[in-house]
């Protein structure tokens, strides 16, 4: 697996986050060990407690300003943290969508009561948040959504209703892209408004994705209400601000998926060493073909990271990344299925994935949120390649 | 060449597809699956309609369908799910096999339950140890004179656990060297002392059911056996070929209703003011996945003529299934694309198309043993 050398001005902080893991990644925390993700609700429970942890360790927000409790340290800090957290181990955050999403969002485009209300809290782990975005009707064509929201006095009243919303069981509040002006359409006319979920016009229905979870929702709002000024960014701007939170450079979880994918490649060999497959040709080049693809993103992650460090604008490479490990990790879960045979096939009772088995069927969501694939290309061809734009909206 | 079908045959299939849509349309089929249901109006209906004795001879009780015909029908089925094509070529198989081979008591009791579909077959042949090695099962079968008694264990016995079964076991009653010698096939009735049925919990194929069977001390009686003694590999090889081919046709039909349900969604769905379908990347997916459709049903209908021909088609039986199996993998992984954020709940049929395809290159002889039979018909062995 990967090693890397940070330079000798973060060797006291990298020893410092491994003292720390090392001593806190104990008990329950350590036998949840690669536990979760982004769109993976297992354990729970654990990961929030784990995220306290981290929280009382003063580990979160570790890039964010220090008047709402961030550490305000540099972005090489970061990636080192997060390069380190990877390496033990430790549980996928459960509180990753307000870390990773939100806080930079209100960081960059909230009102000043907004970070002072919101920022404390989120890192305190005290308030879990939702991304309401995706609605029936709007998925990848997000300017097509239709939820509305209406001043009444000084609060808003929401009506519609949205999709898919990760973990919007568990969420205190959801940041919810909604159409302000009626009379507008498409990206015009949009705010972001941040609603809170404990009031009757909310209500979340849980959905059950293929990975056999319920981490999947759809929120109905029934004049639900917010205060006037929970919006994030101008009114009318919602469009800007979403725009926002989605090119947001994660640059300092690039190592942390990395290292994911490695971790995987390794149990990937190590399967196929187990079940003899390393003899069979097909077998042979298409684990050759995962490994040179796992050595790829390295090379186009550590590139990325090395420019942002630098503080460059990322190149191409960075608008192709995700195009390019969602579609090979897809086809990594199905090796992995092949070699395994038909034992790859059995599951615990009440439906109980392995990892492997939650790792294939999870991989089927990643070429779709975030940018489905055929977006992505067309961000590549037009963006990248400078092609012709993809026809505009008949 | 003719790739017409006969009056016939289309009415066969038009049967076929109106069955499926009273019966067991993909949403029943999925119902059936998350419940782990095998309704009895399904293998009722297809008995009825004479299914279980059509590849049999007139004289024997049977129609003389043809392997295109029996393609046919699983085609269909398919559509519904491939579980729901294997309800079907899962008792025909076994049941063709021990009609050829077995002796007189066995044939009435193949005309007279199985063709009836008042009873099933099940085949054991994995074990735990021995997947794609088959032959180099150990459940042993020590011959006691009248009867044989049975130790060991099985896998993956598919719709072994359902009432009215008699599984089709494979056994070891000779050496374990040479190894493709010294095996057997019995008749077994799971409800013999000694035997134990366990359900293996799985991701998909929920209907037919797949299980572990334990034998200790299982007495078998010696009318039992199916065929000569230690000679069951050839008894098995027999009908592989027609197990490949009619398999294939269960992918087919899967396959192609996945396309139909992702074509039919492209065209209802709208994004950027349009319906998706009209994005030429996901035109043109869809229009090569066509394709590949198209190739794998020529394949298996060639498969198929050459068996109706009495000509050997080892290599193109296995093309068929290889190309068939992939097709459909290819189908369903589409299919979630297509469907997007609507495919990944598992209210939707695609979830469960997806979940049912992931095994397709597994069961049935994987991808790779059917490439192993392709290069060997090309005169290379691999290692
Ligand atoms: C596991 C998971 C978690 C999610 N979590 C959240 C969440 O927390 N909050 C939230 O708001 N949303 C969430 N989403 C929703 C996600 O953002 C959408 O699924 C995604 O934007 C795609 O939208 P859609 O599902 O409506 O598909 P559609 O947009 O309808 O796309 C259907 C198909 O059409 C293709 N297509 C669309 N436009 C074009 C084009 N211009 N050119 C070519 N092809 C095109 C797509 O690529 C896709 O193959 C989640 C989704 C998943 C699967
Ligand atoms: C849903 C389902 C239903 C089934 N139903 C039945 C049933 O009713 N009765 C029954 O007897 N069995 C049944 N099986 C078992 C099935 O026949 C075996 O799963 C299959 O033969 C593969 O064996 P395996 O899973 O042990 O894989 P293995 O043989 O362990 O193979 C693992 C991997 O190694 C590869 N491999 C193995 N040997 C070679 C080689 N020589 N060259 C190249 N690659 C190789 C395989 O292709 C595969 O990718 C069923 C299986 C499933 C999943």
């Amino acid at each position: 697996m990967m090693e890397l050398q940070f330079g000798a001005e973060v060797e006291d902080f990298r020893d410092e986050v491994r003292t720390w893991l090392a001593e806190h990644l104990v008990g329950e925390f350590a036998e949840h060990r690669g536990v979760g993700g982004p769109t993976d609700g297992e354990a729970w429970e654990v990961r929030l407690a784990w995220d306290r942890e981290l929280s009382a360790g003063g580990w979160l927000g570790l890039g964010w300003p220090r008047e709402y409790g961030g550490r305000g340290l540099g972005l090489l800090e970061e990636i080192v943290f997060e390069y380190e957290y990877a390496r033990s181990g430790a549980p996928y955050r459960a509180t990753g969508n307000a870390l990773d999403l939100l806080g930079p969002m209100l960081i960059a485009m909230g009102s000043e009561e907004q970070k002072q209300r919101f920022i404390p809290r989120i890192l305190a782990v005290e308030e879990l948040w939702g991304q309401g975005f995706s609605e029936p009707g709007a998925g990848s064509d997000l300017a097509s959504v239709r939820t509305r929201a209406e001043l009444d006095g000084d609060e808003w009243v929401l009506n519609g209703q949205k999709v898919w919303t990760t973990f919007g069981m568990q969420a205190d509040w959801l940041y919810v892209l909604c159409r302000t002006d009626p009379d507008s359409t498409r990206h015009k006319g949009l705010s972001m408004l941040l609603v809170p979920t404990d009031q009757p016009g909310v209500e979340i229905r849980p959905i059950r994705s293929l990975a056999g979870q319920d981490e999947f929702t759809e929120v109905f709002f029934t004049d639900a209400r917010t205060r006037a000024d929970l919006v994030v960014g101008d009114v009318g701007q919602g469009w800007r601000t979403a725009m926002g939170t989605l090119g947001i450079e994660r640059g300092a979880t690039l190592l942390p998926a990395q290292l994911a994918y490695e971790r995987e490649m390794d149990a990937l060999l190590e399967l196929a060493r187990e079940r003899g497959a390393l003899t069979d040709p097909m077998h042979r080049r298409s684990l050759l073909d995962a490994w040179m693809s796992v050595r790829i993103m390295r090379t186009t992650n550590l590139r990325t990271v090395a420019e942002l460090l630098q503080g460059r604008t990322p190149g191409a490479q960075a608008t192709t990344a995700k195009l390019y490990a969602s579609t090979n990790h897809q086809r990594m879960g199905h090796l992995a299925m092949q070699i395994e045979g038909a034992a790859g096939q059995i599951v615990a009772d009440g439906y109980g994935l392995d990892v492997r088995q939650r790792s294939l069927l999870i991989s089927l969501a990643e070429t779709i949120y975030g940018g489905a694939s055929e977006v992505q290309r067309n961000i590549i061809g037009e963006k990248v390649l400078g092609l012709p734009r993809d026809p505009k909206p008949l | 060449m003719d790739f017409a079908l006969t009056d016939e045959q289309e009415m066969l299939r038009a049967t076929a597809r109106q069955f499926v849509a009273d019966v067991c349309p993909p949403e029943r089929a999925k119902e059936w699956d998350e419940q782990h249901a095998v309704p009895r109006e399904l293998f009722e209906g297809m008995a009825e309609l004479g299914w279980f004795s059509l590849p049999f001879a007139e004289e024997d009780g049977g129609d003389g369908g043809s392997p295109l015909e029996l393609i046919l029908i699983a085609e269909e089925l398919g559509r519904a799910s491939f579980d729901i094509a294997m309800c079907y070529i899962g008792v025909l198989i076994p049941g063709l096999t021990t009609f050829r081979w077995g002796s007189e008591a066995q044939r009435v009791f193949i005309r007279e339950q199985v063709m009836t579909g008042r009873h099933r077959l099940a085949v054991a042949m994995s074990e735990p140890d021995t997947g794609s090695d088959a032959a180099a099962l150990r459940t042993q079968a020590e011959d006691r004179g009248d009867h044989y008694l049975v130790n060991g264990q099985k896998a993956w016995c598919t719709g072994g656990g359902l009432p009215d079964t008699t599984i089709a076991t494979y056994v070891r009653t000779g050496p374990r060297e040479p190894k493709h010698g010294g095996i057997s096939l019995l008749l077994v009735d799971p409800k013999t002392e000694g035997i134990e049925i366990r359900r293996t919990p799985t991701l998909a194929r929920h209907i037919l059911g797949t299980n572990e069977v334990f034998f200790k001390d299982v007495v078998v009686p010696k009318e039992n056996l199916v065929g000569p003694q230690d000679e069951a590999w050839k008894v098995m090889l027999s009908n592989l070929e027609l197990e490949k081919v009619i398999i294939t046709g269960g992918y087919l039909g899967a396959a192609q209703a996945t396309l139909d349900e992702m074509l039919k969604y492209s065209q209802d769905r709208q994004a950027f003011g349009r319906p998706i379908g009209t994005f030429q990347s996901l035109a043109h997916a869809m229009a090569d996945l066509q394709t590949e459709i198209d190739s794998a049903r020529l394949l298996a209908y060639r498969a198929a003529w050459l068996l109706a021909q009495g000509k050997p088609c080892t290599r193109e039986g296995s093309m068929a299934k290889l190309k068939g199996s992939e097709t459909y993998v290819n189908a369903a992984r589409l299919g979630m694309q297509v469907c997007a954020g609507q495919g990944f709940s598992t209210e939707s049929v695609m979830s469960f198309r997806y979940r049912e395809s992931i095994v397709a290159t597994i069961s049935g002889g994987t991808s790779q043993i059917q490439r192993n039979g392709i290069a060997r018909s090309m005169g290379l062995r691999t290692y």
